[in-house]
């Protein structure tokens, strides 16, 4: 029995060594994917429905490996340090791919230089919520609320310098009224004190708030995507109800770290945005998530990127929620 | 409702009974309370690990395994609490106070029968409560603001004094020490990075386990080693397990309060299911009869927080199922699932998918059921594996513990600061510090803070909210009043030593 | 434990003061009763040693202080677990303090990120002085020796399982860990029943948390990888 084991691991340690990595052959071992917050969040899902097709079109496993910590930075930093050899991927995030590069003054990856663009999976349109026992029934009455009664200029986050922080600053600033914000650590608290009435209205995800809004404890006012979402098509979207050049969609990702071959990019590529187009896919992602799935090109991500980074240093630098 | 609650009732037991939700559900315990068993491997790792294998089944069957893993996992944490001092969980920090001593005293069987059937108690009134209350128990959720979580959370903190049995004054300097502790990482409030050294692992704070895994795991071990040519460790001669018809009445009262309490704290999705067991066991000692043996080997101090650990841990389950809010990464992990399989969770679960939520709410007595069978047997192996010589135990302790630690969020780097808490258990130890207080000080001190500057701002710097708001008040009396039960004797206490050094 | 200090005090030194004037509480009634009743376990000037450890003896004979007339009087620690202690609470109180400086404080309305901080460190640190001074007036067990040994292997073995983890694989890491930290117990011999035991729990540890539940732990870390 011991002996068995002796040389099962020798033999392991032996065809470890003596197999050189070809990208013909890839894969030949289970591929990791890196997510960068904790499981059960939006990433963790959009990571597990690529894992899952990606799985089964290559035929070799693709496991989930939670990395959370530090907005997405501690999984980033991970991936971008991995061997670049297509057995390591990552979902990124707006976060981790475009805010975290204005928010940390040291961030320790670089979200341009240290990662390979696979595809854009998709955006994730925010939605506005408020308390639904105040007298405020569309944007225009909020704002007019907003105006008149001190009291309640007051939203919560998810978290400074999340996306759903800086739309807060953002729709304060465009309306003109000074709003004052309050972190959370993460969606549900934030979610829980606007529903309880301790804080007015704030932005998050559209289907985080679903189940509170079925209980008649918020109410959701607009959508922040430039176009309605199927999933509420009687919901107007922000520049509908008003409110211009407010458009604020997070979005989802899969990166490689930098230096991983071409050929290995171009089939991750193709597999994954087949895997995307799936009905199973689409039932987990538009329904459950309401994302709107894009599966782009690795050019046309980094083209998002490119624009993404500026524009939220911009909206960070203004918020003044930057992190050491 | 009254009426078509049977009508409900039954048609959970009839999705719960099936043949493949059964094997679901025991499969589900099974699991759970293996890796409650492992110290250092927790719920949340093993759902998510096991997620993958959830997306091929019904969602039913999906979510009784994972509601079975979780509960499953609170039976099993007290086990490796009880017998080698090492709490796995927040909540089994307390079991282990007594339980432990139980142990060393012989009575380890006891112990874990206390545990077991406080536990299996707990989750068929909660269960029941569950069924029953669901919505209107949601919108106690929602009447907890900042400034009430705050005054929760200072009733803890006063309850953690409690907690310790020695000095009062190394009592609370571990409080505070552990206050600070729970400080390191990002600063809620204003996004400051505090006392992280500009290493990113740290930016998120420290995680509980690492902690505890460190201080009582790896602080325990170099303790033992070091009176190891004393004498034996452990349980020596183990009398009985099964409890006396007189040790069953003395823990049905604390069993029940422990319920009560834990089923309520539960509920709030802001931490209070963490103080459930803290907040028994604090309560047990200051009612009990038998409040001198705390401590001790109390088997009050067993049931108590036990009941209320397994109460909150199904209570938890009330705002994830009506509100969509999860109150812990566990319920995160499950909006996770149930929206990996089409489901939304909110309101309208129990409306549109009457079967799903029926069946999960009976699976949870059945699983309790199948646990409190499953476990009464297994206390003769459990205490048999404490028998194993100290030289072959600890080395597997110290490997379930490192590899626990990783997988918390799969680095390395915890496994390097449980080495250095290790250190510090071992050092509190020989100090006579006490660790409970401090873990809990640990848990608190974050939160504490979070809720009182949001309290703050939204009062506009208005301190005096903490008093209007009704639930606030009293929660703040009440911890007023217990300081003074807890003060008082101290003093008195300190009197009268003055006289006995006086030799 | 008493130490003695080398110039000739005289039995009658006013004891209690230096002893005060060190502690700081001179103006606390409830503590000279205190002082008080320790009168007769002071002998100063003679060779009294009662010190167990040379830690300890050392600390003590660093609190030797000069009393009023300048004659040199010694302190006496009778809890070296409060001391201890106390000195623990201070140094990080102190360096939690140190810290928190740059953080901004705000206002108590208003919470900066350095209120809570500069608070319970400022805390700690009181809590180590009372702690100090307790160490000085009531008598606790003595503080044992240190396993520094035991302690250090299981410290060791601990960071060497990380170092090694992700280099050299969960196998090797795991055998390092075991019997490395079994060898801190004087009752380990490395024997074929402590090897197989050590091999069937690495089996385990491999089969169950990389092979069933999958957890991102390399067999054969990048040693192994050409």
């Amino acid at each position: 029995m011991i002996r068995r084991e002796f040389i099962l691991a020798a033999a392991a340690v032996l065809s470890c060594v003596s197999l050189p990595a070809s990208a013909q052959a890839w894969p030949t071992k289970p591929i990791a994917y890196v997510v960068p917050f904790t499981a059960g969040g939006t990433t963790d899902v959009v990571g597990r429905t690529v894992a899952q097709h990606l799985s089964t079109a290559l035929g070799q496993p693709v496991v989930i490996e939670n990395r959370p910590g530090a907005a997405g930075a501690v999984g980033a930093t991970y991936t971008a340090k991995a061997k670049p050899d297509g057995y390591t991927l990552m979902g990124g995030t707006i976060s981790t791919h475009a805010i975290n590069a204005g928010l940390y003054k040291n961030l320790p990856y670089d979200p341009v230089k240290d990662f390979e663009p696979i595809t854009l999976v998709g955006f994730i349109p925010n939605a506005l919520y408020v308390n639904a026992q105040l007298p405020v029934n569309s944007v225009a009455d909020l704002v007019a609320l907003l105006k008149k009664d001190a009291n309640v200029r007051t939203f919560a986050s998810s978290g400074a310098g999340t996306s759903t922080h800086l739309a807060g600053e953002l729709f304060g600033d465009i309306v003109g009224v000074p709003v004052t914000h309050v972190a959370y650590k993460g969606s549900p608290q934030a979610f829980q004190d606007v529903a309880g009435g301790q804080v007015a209205f704030m932005f998050d995800q559209l289907t985080a708030g679903a189940g509170l809004v079925k209980a008649g404890k918020l109410k959701l006012l607009a959508v922040t995507s430039p176009k309605r979402s199927p999933l509420a098509p009687e919901t107007p979207t922000m520049a509908e109800a008003g409110v211009k050049d407010f458009e604020m969609v997070s979005w989802q990702a899969v990166y490689a770290p930098r230096g991983t071959p071409k050929e290995i990019v171009k089939r991750l590529h193709a597999e994954i945005v087949k895997g995307l187009k799936s009905q199973d896919a689409r039932d987990k992602l538009e329904k459950g998530i309401s994302m709107e799935i894009v599966a782009s090109s690795p050019e046309e991500l980094t083209a998002l990127m490119q624009r993404e980074i500026p524009r939220w240093a911009a909206l960070v630098k203004k918020s003044g929620a930057t992190v050491d | 409702m009254d009426a078509s609650i049977f009508a409900n009732l039954g048609l959970g037991l009839q999705t719960a009974a099936s043949a493949v939700n059964l094997a679901y559900c025991l499969f589900g315990v099974v699991m759970g309370t293996a890796i409650g068993v492992l110290p250092g491997l927790g719920p949340v790792a093993t759902i998510a690990m096991l997620l993958p294998v959830t997306f091929g089944l019904p969602p039913v069957s999906a979510l009784i395994m994972l509601a079975g893993i979780f509960y499953g996992a609170q039976y099993g944490g007290s086990t490796t609490a009880i017998l080698i001092n090492l709490p796995g969980e927040s909540s089994s920090v307390v079991t282990a106070l007594d339980g432990h001593e139980m142990a060393k005293q012989g009575r380890a069987g006891k112990a874990l029968a206390t545990a077991a059937l406080a536990s299996f108690f707990a989750g068929t009134v909660t269960t029941v409560l569950i069924a029953l209350f669901s919505p209107p128990l949601a919108e106690i959720a929602l009447k907890f603001g900042p400034a009430e979580y705050f005054s929760l959370m200072v009733l803890g903190l006063v309850a953690s004094v409690v907690l310790a049995h020695g000095s009062l004054l190394h009592a609370i300097g571990m409080i505070v020490f552990g206050l600070l502790l729970g400080i390191v990482g990002t600063d809620v409030n204003a996004n400051v990075a505090r006392y992280t050294f500009g290493v990113p692992e740290l930016l998120d704070g420290i995680n509980f386990v690492v902690v505890a895994m460190g201080v009582f795991g790896l602080g325990e071990i170099i303790s033992n080693l070091e009176k190891e040519g004393e004498r034996s460790l452990l349980v020596k001669k183990v009398t009985g397990l099964m409890l006396a018809r007189d040790e069953l009445k003395a823990i049905a009262a604390p069993a029940l309060r422990g319920t009560a309490l834990g089923s309520i704290l539960g509920i709030l999705p802001g931490g209070g299911a963490m103080l459930s067991s803290f907040a028994a066991y604090a309560l047990e000692k200051k009612v009990s009869r038998n409040a001198k043996n705390f401590g001790k080997g109390a088997i009050e101090g067993v049931a108590a927080p036990e009941a209320a650990n397994n109460a909150g841990a199904q209570s938890s389950f009330i705002p994830m199922l009506t509100l969509g809010i999860p109150s812990n990464p566990v319920m995160a992990l499950m909006i996770g699932a149930m929206i990996m399989q089409g489901i939304q969770p909110g309101p309208s679960v129990m409306t549109e998918q009457p079967a799903l939520f029926w069946g999960l709410v009976a699976s949870m007595w059945i699983g309790n059921l199948m646990l409190v069978v499953l476990n009464l047997p297994l206390i003769g192996l459990w205490v048999r594996m404490v028998s194993v010589p100290y030289h072959f135990l600890f080395p597997a302790i110290m490997v379930f513990c490192a590899i626990g630690v990783f997988s918390l969020a799969n680095t390395t780097f915890d496994i390097y600061f449980m080495a250095v808490f290790g250190l510090a258990g071992y050092l509190f130890r020989k100090l006579e510090c006490e660790p409970a207080p401090m873990l809990l000080g640990f848990i608190l001190g974050p939160m504490m803070e979070e809720f009182l500057r949001r309290t703050l701002l939204l009062s506009k710097g208005n301190p005096l909210v903490l008093v209007s708001r009704p639930i606030s008040a009293t929660m703040l009396a009440i911890a007023a009043l217990a300081m003074l039960t807890v003060l008082l004797p101290a003093l008195r206490k300190k009197r009268e030593e003055v006289f006995v050094e006086d030799d | 434990m008493v130490v003695p200090c080398a110039s000739g005090a005289r039995p009658q030194t006013p004891h209690v003061s230096a002893t005060r004037r060190a502690a700081g509480a001179a103006h606390d009634p409830y503590r000279n009763r205190l002082l008080d009743a320790s009168v007769p376990a002071v002998h100063y000037g003679t060779a009294r040693f009662v010190a167990s450890d040379r830690a300890g003896s050392v600390i003590a004979a660093r609190l030797c202080r000069r009393n009023r007339e300048g004659e040199r009087v010694s302190v006496k620690i009778k809890s070296q677990k409060d001391f201890w202690t106390g000195c623990l609470y201070l140094v990080f109180g102190a360096a939690a303090y140190w810290i928190a400086r740059d953080y901004p404080v705000g206002t108590a309305s208003r919470m900066g990120a350095g209120y809570f901080p500069s608070l319970l460190s400022g805390l700690l640190m009181l809590i180590g002085a009372l702690s100090l001074l307790r160490s000085l007036t009531r008598r606790g067990a003595p503080l044992n020796g240190f396993a520094w040994r035991k302690a250090g292997i299981v410290f060791a073995a601990t960071v060497a399982f990380a170092f090694l983890l992700e280099r050299a694989g969960l196998l090797i890491a795991l055998a390092v860990l075991i019997l490395g930290s079994a060898s801190a117990s004087a009752k380990f011999r490395l024997e074929w029943r402590a090897i197989l035991a050590a091999i069937g729990l690495i089996a385990f540890c491999a089969l169950v948390f990389v092979k069933g539940l999958s957890l991102p732990m390399p067999l054969f870390g990048s040693w192994f990888e050409s």
